[in-house]
């Protein structure tokens, strides 16, 4: 049972189309497991339609143009999937063949899936009971469970749960004991890491 | 009245769900010409609201419409009424047409978990929670329709909106949250 949910300013923003491309990534993932969010996007679209059809009417063309062209064969998209083992709204980020994991500190390995501005969006697998050396952010960080579950101090995150952390949020994962955890993670701006072990850490992974 | 009180008013696009609800089976080309004649305007005001130039709108508009004659047996008004489902044909359109990407969840996906049965105390006709909905738009507090409205027709993200409106970040943030937790919370039925 899902937990944890993104904040409803992101589900409003994803619903009216201006969530940038890395946060979308995580909330469309947490749609594909959570009934209750999208019935809160729908919420919010409901509110875009009418918007829409309330809106004062410009002067448009008539249907002469669109009429002509009905009888077109409407653009099929394609839409490959692949055999990833992770939910569909990551294939377009994933490689064809394995996830290319790389290592970046003990007990952890991490593959980048998007790096667009300043925002990134990758995995991250944790070993049994390994820890994310504590940091704070610069810019928004969002975390979804996607196997296992973690800690952060105050809190548990399990399966299809999100966290949504800001500049205010100090934490220090860590991984659960015996099952570890993977994560899709996007994180805005530089982490801002506590110590010396944290700072190199934050080297390694580019962020 | 401002403009997301005055959007919570029903209006003729109810008549538009009972149209385009036949046009899938029906292929009628009037019925077709009925709802451009409704919509194609709106949808490039809405598009020209957000900034898209007028001959791009126009364009795109057009473009909004042939996708709803092509996809029409999709949709379904137990689930969305002919206004909200356009509103998403439009918005994924300019996405496109922008160059970004949106992703999105896959119904057909084995990952996906589906909505459980409906419960009795939540309400899951579309066109009653429609009308509920709309009630709680017109009753938000003029604050949170602010904020509402910059969100639909900004395409900011929600630090630009909070320096347009001179208010820390947080708080542009609690007022989108509080409006949809307030508009969502309609749904429950209360027993
Ligand atoms: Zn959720």
């Amino acid at each position: 049972m899902i937990q944890r949910h993104p904040h409803d300013d992101l589900l409003l923003s994803y619903a009216a189309g201006s969530l940038d491309e890395g946060s979308s990534l995580i909330v469309a993932t947490h749609l594909t497991f959570c009934a209750k969010c999208r019935m809160d996007v729908l919420v919010a679209e409901t509110v875009g339609g009418a918007l829409l059809d309330a809106i004062a009417p410009v002067e448009m063309g008539d249907a002469a143009d669109v009429m002509d062209r009905l009888d077109e064969p409407a653009a099929v998209p394609s839409r490959a999937t692949k055999e990833t083992g992770f939910p569909r709204t990551l294939d377009p980020y994933l490689p064809d063949t394995t996830v290319a994991w790389r290592w970046f500190g003990p007990g952890l390995h991490y593959a980048e899936l998007l790096k667009k501005g300043g925002t990134k969006v990758g995995l991250l697998r944790c070993a049994p009971g390994a820890e994310v050396p504590l940091h704070s952010h610069r810019g928004e960080e969002l975390t979804l469970v996607l196997a296992g579950n973690y800690h952060d101090g105050e809190s548990n995150f399990s399966y299809g749960d999100v966290q949504c952390a800001d500049d205010t949020l100090q934490h220090r994962p860590v991984a659960h004991a015996d099952i570890g955890c993977t994560v899709l993670i996007m994180n805005k701006g530089n982490l801002r890491p506590k110590s010396v072990v944290a700072r190199l850490f934050v080297r390694i992974l580019g962020m | 009245m401002n403009d997301v009180a005055a959007a919570a008013v029903p209006t003729p696009a109810q008549e538009m769900t009972t149209l385009l609800s036949g046009l899938g089976a029906s292929r009628d080309r009037d019925d077709f010409g009925r709802l451009f004649a409704f919509y194609a305007p709106r949808v490039k005001a809405y598009l020209m609201r957000q900034g898209t130039e007028a001959t791009v709108a126009e364009e795109l508009a057009q473009e909004a419409m042939l996708m709803v004659w092509q996809k029409a047996a999709l949709f379904d008004a137990s689930k969305a009424s002919a206004s909200t489902w356009i509103f998403t044909i439009v918005r994924n359109l300019r996405i496109d047409a922008l160059r970004r990407h949106r992703p999105a969840f896959d119904p057909t996906d084995p990952m996906f978990i589906p909505d459980a049965p409906p419960s009795p105390d939540y309400e899951s006709e579309y066109a009653e929670m429609q009308d509920r909905i709309r009630a709680a738009m017109s009753e938000l507090p003029g604050e949170q329709a602010t904020v509402i409205r910059l969100a639909f027709f900004e395409d900011k993200p929600h630090s630009e909106i909070a320096a347009q409106l001179a208010l820390p970040l947080g708080t542009v943030k609690s007022r989108l949250r509080l409006a949809l937790r307030r508009m969502a919370s309609v749904l429950e039925i209360a027993t």
